[in-house]
């Protein structure tokens, strides 16, 4: 089933308009309401409340059980039957009839022959529905502006970056994440020392009270998002954070329209290793915060059990640009919902170089300039 | 007051007995110039002598107090010229004192030499003292500038480096030979700091800069900018049990550097000396 939105108006194809967050007509301007539109993959089965945000929903999903847990960490093989939504791979294309072939991943992208955005449902169908979608809140305008804006920070790049880099390609695309509920309850315990300094008489006095110190903390952890796109490099996508949750919607095709869309390559489960890593650093990172009246804690000792609660496959949107600067190709991806730029650009040696000399410059200055205050010499 | 008689003594006697009082007078005589002559402190106990500092030392003019006697006068003349280039060069007073009494604690010796010095009118910027005590067959050198007793005129460093350069001199007994290499070292190192020199500060320049360009370029690609704080929610979220027992306290204690005015401190090789043994 390939969808198209067509203006009822003008009879033109309908894309998702970031600024006023409806679909709209390019062509006449008019516009619908996405959530007052028929979900066209039908009611989801089981939808709760946008539980990312949500402080005190009462909705809270009972934690899995430690055999629950073990079997969720180790079991690979896919509980739904999502292969046959990924079988077909030829569609036709509704404005033109052209015959198209797709990656077996893409749910959303432009007929190559008519630009014609098609939404492909029957691969958003069963376990490759999404929960939630974070609608593009940037434009295609607004990004390159953004973006233009980001390279004239970026200052220790050569002058001629942002004059004669060519951009060869701008994509709107939504990436495959699953964001991921946790629990974590553990116990904590070592030694904590604080310290103070004095001086009395001709002494200078060190004194050290050692404390016992014992925590037991349970932690809720909700929204921490991977990526599950193999193309998409993590580092990139976890540098892209934070995402706003407070503006996912629950997911309707016509938000993909006129933007590439892939489905994920992991689930939940092959990803788990890396949000339970994330999970306990982040433990660690609370438990940190809840000692730090002292000096040094040492002699630690933690136990930490993490405990997913619940996973929701959710789509996010970004900006792949693809620069061209003296013959070498840039990547650079915005995320479309805060404007946050992740990329290397080029990198210019002399102005490294230059940098570095100056700031060793104005540190001799300095260290020189006190010395003689001191009463040392210049030479 | 008994009243000698010779009128019922013999001849013989009289002049045996006019000898013997002549003669005791006169060596009484010979040891009281001999000892005035000397320069040497006589006591009792030990404690007396160490106790009692030759004046000589605490005069700023006076560059060489060899009261060992370790070198020859041709050799002191010498190390006194030596001292007073020296003096001049580097704007520090310089004294060699070799001592053949015991001294228990030569670097408050070293301080109060420092500190009456000073009082009698030591121009110089700095005090710089080689030590060098038979009793013990110990030497030090001690060295402080004039305004700040923290401030050591040679490094702790340089001065166990002289101090090491001159230890096999001493111990053949070429103490002239010795006191050529004080001064060949002390004049590489006197009124040296390491802030001052261009190397340094172009070295912590370097470092500095390295510090801050590098994750700086780094930084370029942009950087993570969550935390925990981003995904830990409340309620949910809580210390559930928390203890926090006391254990014990324990207090260190280091005695600080003595103040510029005062040499009570120090003993024990610090202080602004550096010693060795020959």
């Amino acid at each position: 089933m390939v969808i198209n939105h067509k203006c009822v108006n003008c009879g033109a194809d309908m894309v998702f308009d970031p600024a006023s967050g409806m679909l709209t007509c390019p062509s006449c301007g008019s516009t619908l309401n996405i959530s007052d539109m028929e979900n066209e993959l039908g009611k989801p089965e089981d939808m709760d409340n946008i539980v990312f945000i949500n402080e005190d929903d009462g909705n809270d999903p009972e934690s899995f059980t430690e055999h629950e847990q073990m079997e969720y960490e180790n079991e690979n093989k896919q509980y739904f039957s999502e292969e046959d939504a990924r079988q077909v791979k030829e569609f036709h294309c509704t404005n033109c009839g052209a015959t198209l072939v797709t990656d077996a991943k893409v749910v959303s992208t432009n007929c190559s022959f008519c630009d014609s955005p098609m939404v492909l449902g029957d691969r958003l169908n069963g376990a490759l529905r999404p929960s939630y979608v974070l609608p593009f809140k940037i434009s295609k305008e607004q990004a390159k502006v953004e973006f233009d804006k980001w390279r004239k920070k970026a200052w220790l790049s050569p002058g001629k970056f942002k004059k004669s880099a060519r951009l060869r390609e701008l994509a709107g695309q939504y990436v495959p994440f699953w964001l991921y509920i946790l629990k974590s309850k553990g116990v904590f315990s070592g030694i904590g020392i604080v310290v103070r300094h004095y001086s009395s008489g001709n002494y200078d006095y060190t004194e050290k009270k050692y404390y016992n110190v014992y925590r037991k903390f349970n932690i809720d952890m909700r929204g921490i998002p991977v990526d599950a796109s193999i193309k998409m490099d993590d580092e990139t996508m976890d540098k892209l954070e934070p995402f706003d949750y407070n503006e996912l919607k629950e997911f309707n095709t016509p938000y993909l329209a006129g933007y590439l869309a892939e489905s994920y390559d992991y689930d939940d489960k092959e990803l788990y290793p890396r949000v339970k890593e994330r999970a306990q650093k982040y433990s660690i990172d609370f438990v940190n915060d809840s000692v730090s009246r002292y000096t040094s804690v040492t002699n630690r000792d933690m136990k930490i059990n993490i405990t997913p609660e619940r996973t929701d496959y959710v789509l996010m949107p970004i900006w792949m640009f693809n620069y061209n600067y003296e013959g070498k190709d840039y990547m650079f991806t915005m995320n479309a919902q805060t404007g946050k730029v992740i990329g290397k650009p080029p990198i210019s040696k002399a102005r490294v170089a230059g940098f570095f000399l100056s700031i060793s410059a104005i540190i001799v200055f300095v260290m020189r300039l006190i010395y003689v205050i001191t009463g040392g010499s210049l030479l | 007051m008994m009243k000698m008689n010779f009128k019922g003594m013999s001849l013989p006697v009289k002049k045996a007995l006019t000898g013997f009082i002549a003669t005791f007078m006169f060596a009484l005589i010979v040891v009281g110039f001999g000892l005035a002559d000397s320069n040497i402190v006589l006591a009792d106990t030990m404690d007396e002598v160490r106790q009692t500092p030759n004046e000589v030392w605490f005069n700023p003019d006076v560059h060489v107090c060899d009261e060992a006697g370790l070198y020859t006068a041709v050799q002191a003349a010498d190390l006194n010229e030596k001292c007073n280039e020296f003096s001049k060069e580097h704007d520090v007073n310089v004294v060699i004192v070799t001592t053949k009494w015991y001294q228990d604690d030569a670097v408050n010796m070293a301080r109060l030499i420092s500190d009456k010095r000073k009082e009698n009118k030591c121009t110089e910027k700095g005090i710089l003292v080689l030590f060098i005590d038979m009793y013990n067959r110990a030497y030090a050198i001690y060295s402080w500038e004039n305004d700040s007793s923290d401030n050591y005129y040679i490094s702790q460093g340089h001065r166990d480096k002289i101090i090491s350069d001159m230890g096999s001199d001493m111990s053949a007994g070429n103490y002239y030979e010795a006191a050529l290499t004080f001064f060949e070292d002390s004049d590489k190192w006197v009124g040296y700091r390491l802030i001052g020199q261009w190397w340094f500060d172009i070295i912590i320049a370097v470092v500095i800069s390295a510090i801050i360009v590098f994750p700086t370029v780094l930084a370029q690609g942009g950087k993570m900018t969550v935390s925990q704080r981003d995904y830990i929610k409340n309620p949910g979220t809580a210390i559930e049990a928390s203890r926090d027992d006391y254990i014990r306290t324990t207090v260190t204690r280091v005695r600080r550097q003595s103040s510029s005015g005062g040499h009570s401190g120090g003993g024990g090789g610090h202080g602004g000396g550096s010693g060795g043994h020959f």
